[in-house]
């Protein structure tokens, strides 16, 4: 395995050994390990000093099931602060395949030139391709897919990472090349764009054979996670049923349902949005209610919604069809399929896009439920027009461009799908995780509502930042490993199923680690976090809420957000 | 006493008539607890895996009252 070292600034590409203190680590741990080693921590994010790495997992490229996730890592536009974001899609397994441990981009070219970087196992090129300058990822895929092969992982921005927009994501696809599969959140897309890549192609002659120490005892591994995976209810049954916006229903039933920015808990038309309806409709358009992102993806919980036009959005996420849909009283599943393909072909975090035409419609810019503006809306950050760069920079930014107080954003990234006061363990995840207001830093819905791990009162205080602490290590963990987070289900409740992910892990690796060395992995990541955060001029301060949480109720219960701020500045005492 | 219910994620198979996540009135013994009702509506208690009073969780044996929402789910997940 190597590591891909290229400076934009000179135009060269360096082959480096994988330096002994990387060798164990992978994904997020080694995104944000590199990051914490090599970024100052005060630089800007899109100046020249920022750097932008990329990881398969330590288990991605092999035949671990659901193993596919690629972490991408940098110092955040959006939240000033580290950044990893986590993607599905093939360029995981890709990468690994293709023999590259790390791709760490750095420097910055003359402005205006736009580059494609080629990784395959004979070695890297870049060539300038000034051409595929403003086009949408779905063109970009398809034309680099044309020129290099349809089986080729391709990782793009759109436009909107193109002028460096706060809120550009980081695109990757799935096999058939759906530009879908999103690191989304903080910004990274503007990083990219600040380094003048449009685009990496990545071809590797496999999906499932990066090396491995002992190939007979990680397959017994693998298949015994496989039948973990498949034997729980969640993973084996519930998502790739419905997929992940089977939740949109039990959160608005359990009144956690941010509707209309964050006023209310229910959404008196969550079944028209959630999961059982875009089931049944994708069926009908022949489209498919389960989709695997990644070739060895055992859960399948993404879709494929065939639009009325024949346009197909694949997938929608619960924490998109919320964004998009209830927390802007939109009710019609075929706008916010559209919007999410807007997101998904502008390049935008579809959930921080969504949070920001919340903070539009409380502005009065448009009309409370208003889809066809909201399209409209959000066309503008294509066309590059000062409207489209204000919401395009997201939904502090466009608060402040509008005079809004009320905008659910911590460390400056928006909410996801689940009040804090109708979910307290997931508040002390927004307010404390090293990431800003992330749901996968520290899914305590798991314990609040799913009753997966144990069950934790959604609505009383106690529990809350024990619950939050021990699933941001956990958490830290998983997300290195290149698993994807939803096997969480199964290793909640299953005693078996982190013993067999280190089972697997020794195997790949030749390791003997026990399960608290490698949740050392997890907690040590996030110490490198946030003493990045804290050189980067973070304070306690910063690990709060908003403060209309804490006096303004929410219906259905008439909860505030009264996890006390003591409690939370005990989150990371471990 | 009546009762509002909504049942989701595939339980509504069970119901006849029901139609998955919408709501229906159904008319119940005074004091009825959640195992008369799931009996009541043929849902196999086995299936559900949570059960919503009014948005919370609440114990199948605790008694239900006049005008409670019901909500009926099997195992589910996503993020
Ligand atoms: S569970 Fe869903 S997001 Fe996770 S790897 Fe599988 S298809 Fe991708």
């Amino acid at each position: 395995m190597r590591i891909v070292r290229l400076d934009m600034t000179k135009l060269e590409i360096k082959q480096e050994e994988v330096p002994e203190q990387y060798r164990f680590l992978g994904g997020r741990a080694l995104t944000s390990r590199i990051v914490a080693d090599e970024v100052d921590p005060t630089c800007n994010p899109i100046g020249p000093y920022n750097k932008l790495v990329f990881a398969p997992g330590l288990l991605s490229g092999t035949g671990a099931p659901s193993s596919g996730r690629l972490s991408v890592g940098s110092k955040s536009p959006l939240t000033g602060g580290i950044k990893e974001a986590n993607a599905g899609g093939i360029s995981a397994q890709r990468l690994a395949n293709a023999g590259v441990k790390a791709l760490i981009i750095e420097g910055a070219p003359a402005p205006g030139k736009w580059y494609v970087l080629r990784i395959d196992q004979d070695g890297e090129s870049l060539t300038e391709e000034n051409e595929l300058a403003g086009k949408g990822t779905y063109e970009v895929v398809q034309a680099l897919r044309a020129k290099h092969g349809e089986k080729t992982a391709i990782i793009s921005i759109g436009p909107a990472g193109e002028m460096k927009l706060t809120n550009a994501g980081v695109s990757t696809c799935d096999v058939e090349g759906n530009s879908s599969r999103y690191a989304g959140r903080g910004g990274l897309g503007a990083v990219m764009g600040a380094k003048g890549i449009k685009a990496i192609v990545i071809d590797s002659p496999s999906y499932i054979n990066a090396p491995v120490a002992d190939l007979e005892r990680f397959r017994a591994a693998a298949k015994k996670f496989t039948s973990i995976l498949t034997g729980h209810p969640v993973s084996g049954e519930g998502l790739p049923a419905f997929g992940t916006n089977v939740l949109m229903n039990v959160i608005s039933e359990a009144g956690a349902l941010p509707t209309r920015n964050f006023s209310r808990g229910r959404f008196e038309y969550a079944n028209a949005v959630g999961g059982e309806t875009l089931a049944e409709v994708a069926v009908q358009r022949g489209g498919l209610a389960t989709h695997a992102c990644h070739p060895g993806c055992v859960m399948r919980c993404s879709n494929s919604y065939p639009m009325p036009d024949g346009t197909v959005c694949s997938p929608i996420e619960y924490e998109s069809a919320w964004s998009l849909g209830p927390h802007c009283e939109i009710k019609d599943l075929d706008i916010i399929a559209k919007l999410n393909y807007i997101c998904n072909d502008v390049g935008l975090d579809t959930i921080e896009a969504g949070g920001t035409l919340g903070v539009a419609m409380e502005a009065g810019i448009i009309p409370w439920g208003d889809g066809e503006k909201a399209v409209e809306l959000l066309e503008e950050v294509g066309k590059g027009s000062p409207m489209g760069r204000i919401i395009g920079n997201g939904s502090v930014f466009t608060g402040q461009a509008f005079g809004v107080s009320k905008v659910a954003a911590v460390k400056g990234q928006h909410m996801p799908a689940y009040d804090p006061r109708g979910a307290k363990g997931i508040g002390v995840t927004y307010a404390t995780s090293t990431m800003g207001a992330d749901h996968t830093a520290g899914y305590s819905i798991t314990a609040n509502v799913l009753k997966v791990g144990g069950f934790v009162d959604p609505l009383k205080k106690e529990g809350q930042v024990e619950l939050s602490r021990n699933l941001q290590i956990a958490t830290a963990l998983v997300d290195s490993t290149g698993l994807c987070l939803f096997v969480a289900f199964a290793l909640l409740d299953n005693p078996d199923g982190l013993p067999t992910v280190v089972e697997m892990i020794n195997a790949q690796y030749g390791l003997a680690l026990d399960v608290a060395g490698a949740l050392d992995i997890g907690k040590d990541t996030l110490r490198a976090e946030r003493d990045f955060n804290a050189k980067a001029g973070f304070t306690k301060a910063h690990d709060r809420l908003p403060e209309f949480f804490k006096y303004e109720t929410l219906p259905p219960h008439g909860e505030v957000f009264d996890v006390p701020d003591e409690e939370l500045d005990t989150v990371f005492n471990f | 006493m009546r009762l509002e219910v909504r049942a989701f994620a595939g339980l509504h198979r069970y119901i006849a008539g029901a139609v998955p996540g919408e709501s229906f009135s159904l008319e119940v013994r005074d004091g009825s607890n959640g195992y008369e009702l799931l009996h009541s509506l043929n849902v196999p208690v086995k299936e559900v895996f949570t059960f919503m009073v009014n948005g919370r969780r609440q114990d199948l044996a605790q008694s239900l009252a006049e005008g409670d929402r019901i909500g009926i789910f099997p195992s589910i997940g996503g993020g």
